[in-house]
């Protein structure tokens, strides 16, 4: 018969074994992630709205760098990335869920209406591809360096200003 | 033999393999798979849009018809990213309320799958069995909720009917015959030879590439990638009763098989913990009342069946939510297929295919079409189009 | 072996060439069907089924994929279905009549036997699809696995029976002697024969070339309407032409190992039970990749077929040939 796994080691944080997680209450790796983000990137505006969600607003250019610092140095899961038409722009939520200590730290850049460009995290992994095509054909966000550009979600010959997504505003 | 030529095996828009529509374009020389394509785009109906023309009470009820499978994971979602946005806690009833139709639900996915998985193989006989087995789960399901599926149980700040007294001794006695069959189940598929031969070492996905395609739930713990949302960031009642999280490193299919095999026997566990508390809990509220709509945004997230259900809600004080995000586990998941089919044989990447337990329906939910009532195509134009796409597709050889 | 020519048009078509063979060829379907649906916990199709099935395909319309040769995409079938028809007269009658068969039959039936995959790889490639093309290939594969085993079972009782050639005479040597089941050489030579036919029909877990879930029906994917519906009823044809084939080579025919005529009606039951423990093997297992079916036959059956052979081979060569070896 199969061995169920006992007390798998999970990056240090925790041992399952008592099924009680720690997690939820361990401030230190908190404070210890906090300081972390806010010394790599001190410019960033960090919100903590709720202790597992933290909302951190950066500068476009800097996206690639910071989205690295959470990716590949934090250890950080890509959720997923939310783009939204607001009265100020395009924003796009990136969601990095850190599940060491299950906590969500979410990427917010703000693109303008006239020009919406922001650099491309493929080169982090190919598991950004699907979400910035989705964005690519939904709001009309251009991603640099973004290879395939085909329509994911949209049939193929729907129009390529056709952005359903996009609101109207004023 | 002359050098093989690349040929394309379309396995979809409409294939067996598939109970919904999708089109994965296998690139083959020989039986050997070169390279995997995959378009999505059938089943989008725009979820997210509809939701933003929703009230928060109603949202709910929206996204349970996202998917009939996991029809309680996106209402868990839902409910705990409104929450979040509105700083609400729930009380501890409607806490184990919820864990337990969560887990019912998870046990009756994952023998939905072992079904289909047996049926993707040709074993017919375990797709019944396993079928059979199925039914005194929805058969719970129907007596906590009311439903055999979409129940319709959440709502923000808690649920909507209560689990009295009088209904647990008699759900303990289902749970622990279904305990029993669980088991035998477990062993039968486990113990197979033809099993082992057929699914071991096939369609490997490494912790690299699992990290990289940033997969979840049992296909990433098949690969050793310790995600479950349930442990990670305690919500519900999962942080107040013992169980285990299932992570196996072999990252091939007989993996992902075991994982979700066992992550059943795990879900028992859960139910009958979260019921014995239950009992022991005071008649009392099921229900924080939601007084405002909420102001800020909020993410919610829950280890469905298939890996983290992640929703995200932007409040703005009206009743109704300004952007509402849906991620379905699948829409991260089916992506790394990419990787594990490759090198495989055609056969191999059916089962391969179909191990990440995909959901198109889940995947594709963002935007809404408008097509203002026009009829676009005729009958004939139809046809045309079909042939048409065909043709373009590669069926010809 | 004088026979009219009115006579053997009537054993051909209806008894018990191919009338005979499709009614009860489709009631063997039905068997099939009712025996996995039991064994899933389902309560199965009525009686007439299959023949409904079979009447329903008639009435459709019949596509032809573009590019496709019309003269093998509407002949591969016909041939099938008529050399199945003539595999069961032969069989038969050399059952039923041993004195109206005539000497070889037993290489014809080798040969109609191997020409019903050949007609369907035949069918396949005619159908101009990539899928229907990777389904004759694997057809292809899986009958150069099985084929030498085969050979090496019915080399075996022809040995024991010391050189008979004759369908006929191999019956008369079982009903002399005793089946050849009920020997050593002969029982290892039953089961990978068995594991051949199983095999042949394309029966889980050898049911690679059809594959649904993995190819779509593979070699009949692009074959609808009445052409679908011959391939159909061969398939249901062959459904009792295996079972009366292994019968009548290991089991000693529809003869039952007691006095009195009466007794020998329960002698059909016995490819009935050879049909339900192939259903039994269909229903309790996963379908096997094409490179493991071929390993598995060129190692463990081959093996099989091998030492049944040779074990003939030592029994028939002592002073007096030793029965049960």
């Amino acid at each position: 018969m199969t061995d169920i796994p006992q007390n798998l080691e999970k990056d240090g944080a925790y041992t399952g074994d008592t099924g009680f997680s720690p997690k939820r209450d361990s401030d230190v790796e908190f404070k210890k992630v906090e300081k972390q983000c806010l010394e790599f990137y001190p410019k960033g505006e960090l919100t903590k709205l709720r202790k597992r969600r933290w909302y951190w607003e950066i500068e476009t250019k800097d996206i690639i760098n910071v989205a690295d610092f959470c990716f590949n140095k934090l250890g950080c899961r890509f959720s997923i990335a939310s783009g939204t038409d607001t009265p100020r722009g395009f924003t796009i939520l990136y969601h990095f869920s850190l599940d060491r200590i299950g906590l969500i730290i979410n990427i917010r850049v703000t693109l303008p209406h006239d020009n919406p460009e922001v650099d491309s995290l493929t080169s982090l992994g190919r598991g950004f591809e699907w979400i910035e095509r989705e964005m690519l054909e939904l709001l009309g966000i251009k991603f640099k360096g973004l290879d395939d550009t085909r329509h994911l979600l949209l049939p193929e010959d729907s129009p390529p200003d056709y952005h359903p997504l996009r609101r109207p505003h004023g | 033999m002359a050098e093989l030529e690349p040929r394309v095996i379309p396995i979809g828009p409409f294939h067996p393999l598939q109970e919904e529509a999708e089109y994965f374009k296998l690139t083959v020389e020989g039986e050997k798979v070169i390279h995997l394509d995959i378009q999505l785009g059938y089943m989008h109906r725009g979820h997210g849009k509809i939701c933003e023309g929703k009230t928060y009470d109603q949202i709910p009820f929206v996204v349970e018809r996202i998917c009939g499978i996991c029809s309680t994971s996106h209402p868990f979602a839902c409910v705990q990213a409104i929450e979040d946005a509105a700083n609400i806690e729930i009380p501890p009833r409607a806490a184990y309320i919820r864990s337990i139709v969560g887990e019912l639900e998870r046990i009756h996915s994952h023998l939905l799958w072992l079904g289909l998985a047996g049926h993707f193989l040709g074993y017919n006989t375990v797709w019944m069995w396993a079928w059979k087995y199925r039914e005194p789960v929805l058969e719970m399901c129907e007596v906590i909720t009311g439903n055999r599926n979409h129940y319709a149980m959440f709502k923000p700040g808690g649920v909507r009917r209560d689990i009295e007294e009088g209904m647990i001794p008699p759900l303990l006695q289902v749970l622990d015959k279904l305990d029993k069959k669980l088991w035998m189940l477990t062993k039968a598929v486990l113990d197979d030879p033809v099993l082992h031969a057929r699914l071991e070492g096939v369609g490997i996905l490494t912790k690299e590439k699992a990290i990289e395609y940033s997969t979840e739930g049992p296909t990433g713990r098949a690969s050793g990638v310790a995600i479950d949302v349930r442990k990670d960031d305690p919500h519900a009642a999962y942080d107040w009763i013992e169980w285990e999280e299932i992570v196996l490193t072999e990252g091939d299919v007989f993996a992902k098989a075991k994982v979700r095999l066992l992550e059943c026997l795990e879900s028992t566990k859960i139910i009958r913990q979260c019921l014995e508390k239950l009992k022991g809990l005071p008649e009392g509220d099921i229900d924080a009342k939601m007084t405002d709509p909420p102001d800020d945004e909020g993410v919610g997230r829950y280890e469905a069946p298939r890996g983290e259900v992640f929703h995200y809600v932007k409040g703005n004080g009206s009743m109704y939510p300004e952007r509402y995000k849906i991620r379905a586990p699948s829409y991260m998941n089916i992506k790394s297929n990419e990787v594990a089919v490759l090198g495989g044989s055609v056969a191999d990447a059916a089962i391969t295919l179909a191990a990440v337990d995909p959901c198109y329906c889940c995947t594709e939910r963002i935007a809404a079409f408008d097509t203002k009532g026009k009829l676009l195509h005729t009958w004939d134009d139809l046809v045309r189009l079909s042939r048409e796409k065909t043709a373009k597709m590669g069926g010809g050889s | 072996m004088n026979l009219s020519a009115g006579w053997i048009i009537f054993y051909l078509l209806v008894f018990p060439g191919f009338l005979f063979t499709t009614v009860v060829g489709l009631v063997y379907v039905w068997v099939d069907r009712k025996v996995t649906a039991r064994v899933q916990f389902r309560v199965g199709p009525p009686f007439l089924q299959p023949f409904f099935d079979f009447f329903k395909l008639l009435g459709k319309d019949t596509f032809v994929p573009e590019g496709a040769p019309r003269s093998i995409f509407f002949g591969a079938p016909i041939l099938g279905l008529a050399s199945v028809s003539i595999l069961s007269t032969v069989l038969l009658v050399s059952n039923f009549f041993p004195s109206q068969a005539f000497g070889g039959d037993l290489i014809v039936v080798l040969y109609l036997f191997a020409f019903i995959p050949i007609i369907l790889i035949m069918g396949a490639s005619a159908s101009s699809n990539p899928i229907s093309a990777l389904g004759g290939s694997r057809e292809m594969t899986l009958y150069l696995a099985y084929e030498l085993p085969l050979l090496f079972a019915l080399a075996t009782i022809i040995v024991k029976s010391g050189g008979q050639l004759k369908i006929g005479d191999l019956l008369n040597w079982q009903w002399a002697n005793r089946p050849f089941l009920y020997s050593v050489s002969g029982a290892f030579a039953f089961v990978s024969a068995f594991l051949c036919i199983q095999a042949k029909m394309g029966f889980v877990p050898f049911d690679i070339a059809e594959a649904e879930t993995e190819i779509m029906g593979g070699i009949v994917i692009e074959h609808s309407g009445p052409v679908l519906g011959v391939l159909k009823l061969t398939k249901a044809m062959l459904y009792f032409v295996v079972s009366i084939f292994l019968t009548i080579f290991f089991w000693g025919g529809f003869r039952m190992p007691v006095k009195g005529e009466w007794w020998h009606i329960f002698g059909w039951l016995k490819p009935i039970a050879i049909l339900v423990l192939m259903v039994l093997i269909k229903n309790t297992n996963p379908r096997l990749r094409v490179d493991q079916a071929l390993r598995f036959f060129w190692s463990i059956v081959l093996a099989l077929s091998v030492i049944g052979f040779i074990l003939a081979a030592v029994a028939r060569s002592a002073q007096t040939p030793i029965l049960w070896l």
